[in-house]
């Protein structure tokens, strides 16, 4: 047993928060549902002296189902709790990849603790591949403004720039006359247990048979979940035949390049990862 | 989700034992649940290094934190700096050397548990780090440092019958394989702890959980200088041990602090602080060849085995002689040659663990046996059968074992099932069924040379209960109730009637440790030794006293009974009877040994236990992913006591082998563990585990048995991994031969065939 000697902030708005976190800075991290912070802890890593919660802010908790224009989205708040974006009937309706991802998180009482925004910035959560398959958006404030951009992106380029992640967006998109979505994690046994492999996407295809659209995303372990760009460029408008799977797969290979651990080598990793993107394309063959 | 389990007719009644409400409600108090006035806690520090010596320890600035009440180093031990069950040889608070990262260094008590943990991180330990030994093979090398005066082998064995060398000229067919087997942990509920508690008659009392209170009481008293009889040792119930607290762990250290400071001392380790100080399973590495003629008569099985020990003894070198024993199993070979090392290394500790050291052994001999049928391109139960023992030949060490049919009941059994007669075919392309069945054969008691007492007392006590007493411990496995049955069953009277005494040695007998599935086996001779003088002198005084001739009573519920011609009625009762004799109460107490072989062979068992399994896989062919759909056992282990425990035992066995087959191992990456805590050292979930389970027992004793039931603690964790193993072979083609069962290696196989043979023709 460890004392917890750290302060706990309870802000109730973004720029509060936002400031306690100028004022503190390296002394301090931002807790969601601290799940990931007990784990750390548990393994003897020290919190920072001053820990900013952000369960009281409120307008963080909120999801909005939204038309803008042509455009059809969910806002889901990040504070919001994994299991209740996993329950959400606009979810399970619309995007039950993400209820299927959630679903493969930890434990029930985790999912009840953890949130969605947690998931995203600790950047290797399982909510993750799902949501760049899903084609999500994340919403930040930079300390000035809220600010929206592709999770893709942001994953890719945040490195330093300081943001406080205020929720997680789902475009809704009508396309392509068939449309297939598959989310796999391998974790090391069936449940409550991290990813070693991740693999998600979501395929679209138009009555030809021909392939119009398509994310594929990877992740797990110690790997930053990833788009699988080249893989995509080799699949649009093309059908499902036996050579191009064989190019799926080694096209997968070269460009996932998973890290090894003590349990999982990166060739294990890759392997699974081809392996499943096949088996789900396989199903599309005409 | 679809639940299938179905038992055979005489594991279908339940009674409630009489633990069960109490644990199924949380009403019931473990040793660590409990607290004394004044009590502080306990914490202990454990080496920074594998392997080091140690230049200097200063507890100056822990003991001048406020709250730290004591600080203990190796100079505080008053008696023998050691321990270990057979012989003493892990340094109880070390002084020049530590050997692995659970050596303890130093220890505190504090008035909380964070002044303690703060205490700890004062100790300053001056180490000079030593090369570390992380593997058997590089400790037997001339060039290794020695970790202990006489080097690195903590203990060899060997067993020779006629001449391999020759008989493997004859073979038709020889296989030859080496299995590797990992280091499994216990896993029990309840970590390590307890408090320790200086009484005011200069005694101590001890409330830690262990398997054999008086053993512990014995090293104590050798640890603390003082005599046993100034220690009692209150050790049940425990959540959980399966061999992993039969020897000392945290008691030494509560003891020495309990003393020097005057107050009652709590230790109870975290799970970080379990994996690290912790027993584990021994991992081995086994070679064998093995050879047969063409009809499927094995003639020469040679068997080398290096056992990893770690760093100290404890029980490493009966877990070695068990294995050597048990590594040509049930079957009968001509020729065999085994020889067994268990080496010292600087890794953790290995010592008892349910099964001791069969179940490595176990999972190589059946994989030597279905490799050979398909070398010989015969069924493997055929197989199995050619080469089975008969009931009345020896053991396998070439000892006298009391008969036994067990072996071919348990094939029989499993033959059976409708697991090998259903081929199913998988509606999903990338997964593959399979089926594997494998048995075996175990010993139960410490075996021949090694002082296996056993003993009980039964008592009609002053509040006119039937008093059982028993030097045995309650771990979850279902004691109480296996005794209460037995009570029940050999005396007459009901539940009610009966008290249990258990895990106290201040009012217990001695019986022997909880271990080596002897518990139920040795309440039951123990009623049978006392069961006739106990009835005898209490019909004899209900006869003084009623007049009525001792040839019409009988014992009951409530109390004595008279025979009449049609009916019974009620005499006196059991309360009255004590009444009557509190100036000269019923008390009858036995001694014995457990029945052993007569032939000298150190660790030779004579009665044994038997099992098969047979296992249903899905390996998702993708993932490498193997699920186990089914499971099957048939065990024959004499007369079933306690349908609910025998039932608890094979369930619960097979789950934690299929654990050890599937997912775990508590790696060490010189010297350290890598799998630190629960969310590394992966144990099933119930999403892991088949769902569907059936389980046989086969009672019938070979005529003229009089050794009645065996104990079923450890035959269900047997024969389950190399069935799963076999399993996985008939579903992919792949010979598994190292556990836990590597998915990439399934994922290599497969895709090296059949994906990219799929990929490239289709």
């Amino acid at each position: 047993m460890r004392v917890l000697a750290a302060k706990v902030w309870t802000p109730t708005d973004i720029e509060e928060a936002w400031s306690l976190r100028k004022k503190f800075h390296l002394e301090s991290c931002f807790v969601a549902g601290g799940t990931l912070l007990q784990t750390q802890w548990e393994k003897g890593v020290s919190y920072p002296p001053q820990l900013i919660s952000l369960e009281k802010v409120e307008e963080l908790e909120r999801m909005n189902y939204k038309t803008e224009g042509a455009k059809r989205f969910l806002q889901i708040g990040s504070m919001t709790k994994l299991a209740t974006c996993r329950n959400h009937p606009v979810i399970k309706e619309k995007w039950s990849l993400l209820s299927t991802a959630i679903q493969q998180i930890a434990a029930p009482a985790i999912r009840n603790l953890g949130t969605i925004g947690g998931n995203v910035v600790y950047g290797f959560g399982d909510a993750i591949p799902a949501l760049l398959a899903l084609d999500a958006e994340v919403s930040y404030f930079d300390g000035k403004t809220i600010k929206i951009e592709k999770l893709d992106h942001w994953l890719n380029t945040r490195q330093n720039n300081e943001v406080l992640l205020t929720g997680v967006i789902l475009p809704e998109y009508r396309h392509s006359s068939f449309v297939t979505q598959f989310y796999k994690k391998v974790g090391r046994r069936e449940a409550f247990s991290g990813s070693v492999v991740t693999v998600s996407g979501v395929i679209g295809q138009n009555d030809a048979g021909i392939i119009d659209f398509v994310r594929l995303a990877v992740g797990g372990g110690d790997n930053r979940p990833q788009r699988l760009k080249e893989t995509e460029q080799l699949l649009i408008g093309q059908m499902i035949k036996p050579l191009l799977l064989k190019n799926v797969y080694d096209t997968i290979l070269n460009e996932f390049h998973p890290i090894s651990d003590v349990f999982y080598s990166g060739d294990y990793r890759r392997w699974t990862a081809a392996n499943i993107v096949i088996s789900e394309l396989s199903r599309l063959e005409g | 989700m679809n639940m299938n389990f179905s038992y055979s007719s005489n594991l279908q009644s339940s009674f409630i034992r009489p633990d069960g409400v109490d644990k199924v409600t949380g009403n019931l108090k473990f040793l660590t649940d409990l607290s004394f006035p004044n009590m502080l806690y306990g914490k202990i520090l454990r080496s920074a290094y594998p392997h080091a010596k140690i230049i200097s320890i200063s507890t100056k600035k822990a003991e001048e934190l406020p709250g730290v009440k004591a600080v203990i180093t190796s100079k505080d031990v008053p008696g023998l700096n050691r321990f270990g069950l057979i012989f003493p040889d892990q340094p109880v608070l070390c002084d020049e050397r530590v050997r692995y990262v659970g050596d303890a260094v130093a220890a505190v008590a504090a008035e909380t548990e964070e002044i303690a943990e703060k205490a700890l991180q004062l100790i300053e330990v001056e180490y000079e780090p030593l090369p570390v030994i992380d593997d058997p093979e590089k400790a037997l090398l001339p060039s290794a440092p020695r970790l202990h005066p006489d080097g690195n082998i903590l203990h060899q064995a060997s067993y020779q019958k006629g001449d391999v060398e020759e008989a493997f000229r004859t073979c038709d067919c020889i296989v030859e394989e080496t299995y590797e087997l990992p280091r499994q942990m216990h896993a029990y509920m309840e970590t390590e702890g307890g408090v320790i508690v200086p009484e005011k008659d200069g005694r101590i009392t001890v409330y830690v959980g262990t398997q054999h209170g008086y053993k512990d009481r014995f090293q104590l008293a050798r640890i603390l200088a003082i005599p046993e009889s100034k220690i009692r040792v209150v050790s049940s119930p425990m959540g959980g041990s399966f061999g992993g607290k039969d020897e000392l762990n945290i008691q030494p250290y509560g003891a020495l602090l309990a003393i020097k400071t005057g107050c009652p001392v709590k230790i109870h380790q975290s799970r970080r602080e379990s994996v690290r100080s912790g027993l584990k399973r021994h991992p081995m590495k086994i070679t064998m060849k093995t050879g047969a003629n063409r009809s499927g008569k094995i003639v020469a099985h040679q068997v080398r085995i290096i056992a990893d020990t770690g760093a100290y003894a404890t029980l490493g070198p009966a877990v070695l002689d068990f294995a050597v024993e048990h590594a040509t199993g049930p079957y009968i070979i001509p020729n065999v040659y085994v020889e067994g090392l268990s080496v010292y290394t600087n890794n953790g500790v290995a010592g008892e663990f349910r099964g001791f050291g069969g179940n490595q052994v176990t999972f190589a001999l059946e994989g030597q046996m279905d490799r050979l049928a398909v070398e010989l391109g015969m069924c493997p139960m055929e197989l199995r059968k050619r080469n089975l023992r008969k009931a009345d030949d020896l053991g396998p060490v070439g000892q006298e074992i009391a008969p036994t049919d067990g072996a071919a009941q348990v094939l029989k059994a499993i033959s059976q099932s409708p697991l090998l007669s259903e081929r199913e075919q998988s509606t999903n392309p990338w997964t593959k069924t399979g089926v594997g069945v494998a048995i075996a054969m175990h010993g139960g008691g410490l075996g021949f040379g090694r002082l296996d007492p056993a003993g009980g007392r039964l008592s009609l006590n002053k509040d006119g209960k039937i008093e059982i007493a028993f030097g045995f411990e309650e771990f979850g496995q279902g004691l109480l109730s296996v005794i209460e049955r037995l009570v029940i069953k050999e005396i007459g009277c009901s539940a009610n009637d009966v008290k249990i005494t258990i895990g106290d040695t201040d009012h217990v007998p001695r019986s022997g440790s909880s271990t080596a599935s002897r518990g139920t086996s040795m309440v039951w001779h123990a009623l049978q030794r006392m069961k006739i003088p106990f009835t005898q002198r209490l019909l004899e005084k209900a006869s003084q006293y009623t007049g009525v001739p001792v040839d019409r009573l009988y014992l009951g519920p409530i109390g004595i009974w008279c025979r009449h011609k049609s009916d019974s009625e009620l005499l006196i009762t059991y309360k009255q009877m004590a009444d009557e004799t509190k100036d000269d109460p019923i008390q009858i107490e036995t001694e014995f040994h457990f029945p052993t072989t007569p032939h000298s062979i150190p660790g030779g068992h004579y009665l044994y236990s038997f099992a098969a399994c047979a296992a249903k896989v899905e390996v998702d062919v993708l993932t490498g992913i193997v699920r186990v759909k089914h499971l099957e056992q048939a065990v024959a282990a004499g007369p079933v006591i306690y349908p609910t425990g025998y039932l608890g035992q094979i369930e619960g066995g097979s789950v934690m082998a299929l654990g050890y087959t599937l997912l775990e191992e508590a790696v060490m990456e010189k010297g350290k563990y890598v799998t630190e805590n629960f969310d590394s050292y992966l144990i099933p979930t119930i999403n892991d585990i088949p769902l569907s389970m059936d389980i046989t027992a086969i009672e019938e004793l070979w005529e003229g048995d009089s050794y009645g039931p065996r104990g079923v603690g450890e035959i269900g964790t047997v024969a389950v991994a190399p069935a799963i193993a076999k399993a996985v072979y008939d579903a992919i083609g792949l010979w598994v031969t190292k556990l836990p069962l590597s998915r990439e290696e399934i994922v290599k196989a497969v895709n090296r065939r059949e994906l990219r043979k799929w990929l490239t023709t289709k």
